[in-house]
């Protein structure tokens, strides 16, 4: 009996010594994985409870992104029927399991802030009040949705370009101060494309930003040959136009964008663009001669005047 | 007149006989049938193209993601499984043909027999999780070739170079890359600390149905062992019987959850050198540790 009960004995305090030997190591090592982002925190409660028990033991099993995999599906599931509220809660669980992948903060932040907003703002169930309370509280918790995951993710440009983009949106609400902070970060970043910083200066020009400053950073931006986009040679001219008003608005309209064809283009898309909220000075004066040029009246369905008068009428009635 | 060989353990050829008999006994019983499943599961996956709607920015980044996610989850599931159950087989099924009394009966060191039984199941472990890496990873480079080439010449096709560039290094990361090996990795080594765990519990038991019970305990409770650990080392908010609890809990059990690398590495992150070379050093400490203990158990065991 006692030949049978020793090596038991012996093998349970192998067991323990080693357990003691290897505590330390396992704790320094679970803290770096965690340094690295390697390791994510617990589960809160709450989560646990969303995800239910069986897929909250699959989850804790080394499984969790396969989880959030299959959150993710009734996430998208509920957004065909517009369930906003379960939309939210399984978007929220997703990026619970899976805090580090941007496309479920990207494509949640998408359905809680556009998706839902929309839908309130259409649904001609509510009264027009409420609707537009709804949406705006939608937006307000896409926005926080959006941010979330940038600060989750702060390497990710695009999550903060998304966030940038959302908030700059004419039609949610927008708050430039925030795009140009979410565009910013996502320039710091360094790995975005050079249309970030494109987007940056236009928020800080919408949020008021001293014209000298703004003028000075578009002739800056405009050096890239693949900055010279038509919206920021645009506000090349407004900005000039504002600083010192031009004696022959064709002349410097042409030096800009090398023809008058180019320039009425480019400058009438500008022009009739009503909630871009982008300086105008100098524009409509430069429209006109640019079209009086062309042959084109004021009250010709060509003209870009007769549009602008159109989509701020279309734009009233709407409201 | 030639002298007898000293029966010395740790004989590697003698190592070597018993972990490919093993081998080839696992696979009589038609393991590798789990690689059509696979095949199925990572096709499924791979047409799973549901999530991008509205979003033809994000078209098609979901699938990669979807098939690294389910490909890597499959191949946890499916090597822990085996790893307890086919050890937790082994050593009953070799008392109950008899095989045992035979090995045992010849001059085979107990503690050969062991490591060859062990080698034997994590063998098939990697054959396994080598082919399911092969198979991921073709899936993976081909998918990933086609939606770049899609996307570049679809909706990028008029944007600048340089936004066409980063689209095309976001598509890439999801795709194919060393870190989706260095997870099959670990893997592959959660899998070899579970068998060996299993094949520790067989040495005390004789009944399948019990090893394979307590390992999937064991594998569940090794999952919140670092939550345990934490208790009793912070301490904040435990009373005295919590902390030793905690205590009990982390010294006996392994900790699985640095396994949990793998989730990381699905959602992107860089699985560096030095952390898989950690998770390699604490598996070879486990499963050396396993066996030496399993070797005492079993080594006065009479059959």
């Amino acid at each position: 009996m006692k030949s049978r009960i020793r090596p038991i004995l012996a093998a349970a305090g192998v067991i323990v010594a080693a357990g003691a030997l290897r505590m330390p190591v396992e704790q320094a090592m679970t803290l770096d994985f965690r340094r690295q982002g390697l390791l994510e925190e617990p589960l809160a409660i709450d989560v646990k409870e969303k995800i239910g028990q069986n897929s909250m033991v699959v989850a804790l099993a080394g499984l969790r992104t396969l989880v959030a995999a299959f959150t993710h599906l009734q996430t998208t599931e509920k957004f065909t029927k517009a369930l906003w509220n379960e939309v939210e809660d399984h978007a929220e669980t997703t990026v619970r399991l899976s805090p580090r992948t941007p496309y479920y903060w990207d494509i949640g932040g998408w359905h809680i802030g556009y998706n839902a907003a929309s839908s309130y703002r259409s649904d001609h169930d509510l009264p027009k009040l409420r609707a537009e309370a709804e949406a705006r509280r939608w937006v307000a918790k896409g926005r926080e949705f959006f941010e979330r995951g940038a600060r989750n993710n702060p390497g990710e440009w695009r999550l903060w370009a998304q966030l940038g983009s959302f908030c700059s949106n004419s039609s949610f609400f927008p708050d430039d101060a925030k795009a140009a902070e979410a565009y910013g970060k996502a320039a710091a970043t360094g790995k975005a494309p050079m249309s970030v910083d494109r987007f940056r200066l236009l928020a800080d020009v919408r949020v008021g930003k001293d014209p000298e400053k703004a003028l000075a950073e578009v002739r800056e931006l405009l050096k890239e040959p693949a900055n010279r986009v038509p919206t920021l040679l645009c506000l090349r001219y407004a900005l000039e136009a504002r600083e010192n008003p031009p004696a022959d608005p064709v002349g410097a309209v042409v030096a800009i964008f090398g023809t008058e064809t180019k320039a009425l283009r480019n400058l009438g898309a500008y022009f009739t663009n009503i909630h871009s909220r982008l300086p105008m000075d100098g524009v409509e004066t430069a429209v006109r001669l640019l079209e009086r040029r062309a042959g084109i009246a004021p009250e010709d369905s060509r003209s870009f005047i007769f549009e602008q008068d159109k989509l701020l009428d279309r734009d009233r009635f709407a409201r | 007149m030639s002298r007898p060989a000293k029966n010395r353990p740790l004989s590697p050829r003698r190592i070597g006989v018993i972990a490919l008999h093993t081998f080839t006994q696992l696979v009589r019983m038609k393991v590798f049938y789990f690689l059509g499943i696979f095949a199925v599961v990572l096709l499924c996956s791979n047409l799973l193209n549901i999530q991008d709607m509205g979003r033809p920015d994000l078209e098609g980044a979901d699938v990669l993601r979807s098939i690294r996610s389910v490909s890597l989850g499959v191949m946890t599931l499916f090597s822990v499984v085996l790893g307890i159950v086919a050890t937790a087989l082994l050593l009953p099924k070799d008392v109950e043909d008899r095989t045992l009394y035979t090995i045992l009966a010849k001059p085979v060191p107990r503690l050969d027999y062991l490591i060859g039984k062990l080698g034997g199941v994590l063998l098939l472990i990697f054959v396994s999780l080598f082919v399911m890496d092969l198979l991921m990873t073709g899936v993976l480079a081909i998918r990933t070739h086609l939606l770049v080439e899609q996307q570049l010449t679809g909706m990028a096709a008029a944007w600048p170079a340089d936004e066409r560039e980063a689209l095309r290094q976001d598509i890439l990361r999801q795709g194919a890359t060393w870190d989706l090996h260095g997870a099959t990795l670990a893997v592959f080594l959660r899998s070899a600390v579970i068998a060996s765990t299993a094949l520790l519990l067989s040495t005390f038991s004789t009944s399948t149905l019990f090893t394979t019970i307590t390992a999937v305990l064991v594998y569940f409770i090794g999952n919140f062992q670092a939550d345990a650990r934490e208790v009793f080392l912070s301490g904040e908010g435990a009373g005295p019987l919590e902390r030793a609890g905690g205590m009990a809990l982390s010294v006996v059990f392994p900790d699985f959850k640095l396994y949990n690398v793998v989730d990381s590495v699905v959602q992107g992150i860089a699985l560096s050198p030095a952390a898989l070379g950690s998770l390699v050093g604490l598996t070879a400490f486990y499963v050396v540790l396993h066996l030496f203990v399993s070797w005492l158990v079993f080594a006065g065991k009479e059959f």
